[in-house]
């Protein structure tokens, strides 16, 4: 008997059996493989010429079958088809030559998707979908990372388009598959997943690693709408799907700057996973940490210590001092040393540019520790206030040292220049170590030129007094200070002192009381009926 | 013979000769740190994790894990004395060059040149603390 028919009769029985496992097991398509599917390959190429050929066997060998016991199943006109495809597969596929292999796939995983589709027997197809995908998915991510196999597909389908992209056409295929999935009416929505529905989330994740691997994440949104629309809940799946869906759906709200929902999909997935697994641990955490402290929340000691934190401490630990006490230059020196990391991470830009209220926030505190003179018993019904030309003194330096000015010790030119009695006395006024007036210098070869995103406004743009009154006004409005500026007197008035018992309580509440949202309802996460998504 | 197929795979997957370079080639450039890989299980009981340990304390946050209250009022660190003695600028900088139009803060006592100096800021200091 012929290796094709001897396949075939075995397919025939698997599909009596309703053995979904073996099916998939045998219906293989990437290497490594056994001998057999060589042979078989070989045999298709030699023994049956054109389509026809086998055409005619499959369906010779694969008869649709009437009046079976209802435990039994059959071939039905979808599956005759995939098959003739899977044949013509193997007859065609040459693993050397990766695009014409993904064609091939891409061909075959849409007669699938048609197979799955047949409301009785359809399911018997689940696994091998899941496989189909699982090996289209990775075949598209290796062409993505070869721009010299894939240019041939730009020139005719003029440009990286995601409808026509390797990528965007892949996603395209599986996410036909997860709407099969999510359409199927074995089972209620709310109710304990049966039939195609068991496939909703390990689809979502195909398309989402995907998406994710190949830096296209937009072009999730559909699916989280779809999953928000009709999936059932996402406790009733098993962990690791839950996981994954969970870190991934975290990772698309950091994307689009919800932090809150980033925050609680990535916390759910991280306290789920098993500390066993730390590299996933890792990864998730990579995302969570960031996304807290752009909320006020920062990583803590114990959190610190976690042996899956530890590659990266040196990172963030820098980024958390650096929030404390709005210290610039500590922000700016991390985000340049690990500027590679944060930037293939996805992390650069978010944390360049969104955590510099926290840090404004901060600088303006430690601006008003340093000045701020509690009034006598005469004067202690007037607001504490925190005098703006003061943050601009401050602000002023912190950008000049971001110029590359170094301070140095002006123990000559210093004091020869600016000896004067009011000076000396300011001098000995001023408490705390390290007396003795520092000053800046002009770093050889003249100030540094940033680029836009340093500098505390724009590169060495120079901080103005308006700069300043715009950021406090910008602070106040997004609640990270509490109080209100008296424009004409060019101060910043805090409020509430005595109900919280000092000024710098009441005038700079702590960031999470005002940043963290009551949000419940979380896109793309479907939990209970009661409390379903949009 | 097909039905021995499964039962064989591991003793022909090396057989498959032509195959495997591909396959490793593929493998391999997939195979960074950035990738959320699969679990090698499916599904773990929830005991096995913070979550149900959380739980069952009553204690159904993960508080610990992070701080949200962490102002610093210590202001003997390097970078506080940096800026406590925030230096007048010597004549030779930009700055005093500036076109930038002067700020007048009418409740100020001290002179409103631009910017103010830390000469400033230590007189309004000095006469507080008097």
């Amino acid at each position: 008997m012929s290796l094709a028919i001897d396949f075939l009769t075995s397919i025939r029985r698997f599909l009596r059996a309703r053995d979904s496992i073996a099916l998939r097991d045998w219906l293989r398509v990437e290497p490594p493989l056994p001998q057999q599917y060589l042979d078989l390959a070989s045999e298709l190429k030699t023994g049956y010429h054109g389509r026809n050929a086998i055409a005619k066997l499959v369906e010779k060998c694969l008869p649709e079958e009437y009046d079976l016991p209802e435990d039994e199943g059959t071939a039905w006109a979808g599956f005759i088809a995939f098959m003739k495809d899977y044949f013509d597969y193997w007859r065609d596929v040459n693993f050397e030559d990766l695009l014409a292999a993904h064609q091939l796939l891409m061909g075959l995983t849409n007669s699938c998707t048609t197979a799955l589709n047949h409301p009785t027997y359809g399911t018997i197809m689940l696994h091998t979908s899941i496989s189909l995908c699982g090996s289209l998915s990775k075949l598209s991510m290796t062409l993505n990372k070869r721009p010299d196999l894939t240019k041939k597909l730009d020139t005719v389908d003029a440009g990286e388009d995601d409808q026509t992209s390797i990528v965007g056409t892949t996603a395209e295929v599986i996410q036909k598959i997860f709407t099969t999935c999510l359409t199927d009416r074995s089972s209620q929505r709310y109710a304990q997943p049966e039939g195609k529905k068991v496939g909703v989330y390990i689809f979502a994740n195909l398309t989402l690693k995907l998406l994710f691997a190949c830096r296209k994440t937009h072009l999730a949104k559909q699916l989280f709408t779809n999953v928000s629309a009709k999936a059932p809940p996402l406790a009733f799946y098993p962990a690791a799907q839950r996981v994954t869906y969970l870190y991934y759906l975290g990772r698309f709200h950091f994307i689009n700057n919800h932090f809150t929902r980033a925050s609680r999909c990535l916390e759910t997935a991280y306290i789920q996973t098993p500390s066993n697994f730390q590299k996933h641990r890792q990864l998730i955490l990579t995302y969570l940490v960031p996304c807290n402290m752009l909320l006020g929340r920062l990583p803590s000691p114990a959190l610190l210590q976690r042996p899956e934190m530890q590659p990266m401490v040196p990172v963030f630990s820098r980024f958390a001092q650096a929030i404390r006490t709005g210290n610039y230059l500590l922000f700016h020196q991390t985000l340049c040393l690990h500027e590679n990391w944060l930037f293939r991470k996805g992390l650069l830009l978010t944390l360049t540019y969104r955590l510099r209220p926290l840090l404004w926030r901060s600088l303006s505190r430690r601006t008003f520790l340093l000045t701020y003179v509690a009034p006598t018993e005469a004067d202690s019904r007037k607001a504490a206030t925190l005098e703006l030309s003061h943050l601009l003194i401050t602000t002023s330096y912190v950008q000049r040292r971001l110029e590359g000015y170094l301070p140095a010790q002006p123990a000559v030119r210093g004091k020869q220049a600016h000896i004067n009695n009011i000076f000396l006395t300011a001098l000995s006024n001023s408490a705390g170590p390290g007396t003795g007036a520092s000053t800046l210098v002009l770093p050889p070869g003249g100030p540094k030129t940033s680029s836009a995103n340093e500098g505390l406004i724009w590169g060495n743009m120079a901080i103005t007094a308006e700069h300043v009154e715009s950021m406090v006004a910008s602070l106040c409005a997004q609640g990270l200070l509490h109080g209100y500026l008296a424009h004409s007197q060019g101060r910043f008035a805090i409020m509430g002192t005595k109900q919280k018992g000092s000024a710098i309580a009441a005038g700079w509440p702590p960031v999470y009381e005002v940043l963290a949202q009551i949000d419940d309802e979380i896109p793309g996460w479907v939990r209970d009926q009661q409390n379903k998504t949009q | 013979m097909a039905t021995d197929k499964p039962a064989d795979k591991p003793a022909t997957t090396s057989e498959a000769k032509p195959e495997q370079p591909t396959q490793q080639k593929s493998t391999a450039a997939l195979e960074e740190d950035d990738e959320f890989e699969d679990f090698p299980v499916e599904d773990w009981p929830a005991e096995e994790t913070e979550s149900a340990a959380q739980t069952a304390s009553g204690n159904g946050t993960t508080q610990h894990l992070w701080e949200e209250s962490w102002d610093d009022d210590d202001t003997s660190d390097d970078f506080s004395a940096q800026l406590r003695y925030v230096p007048p600028c010597p004549s030779h900088l930009p700055l005093q060059t500036s076109l930038h139009p002067h700020r007048v803060y009418p409740q100020q006592t001290h002179t409103n040149t631009y910017p103010p100096t830390s000469e400033e800021l230590k007189k309004v200091e000095a006469s507080k603390r008097r």
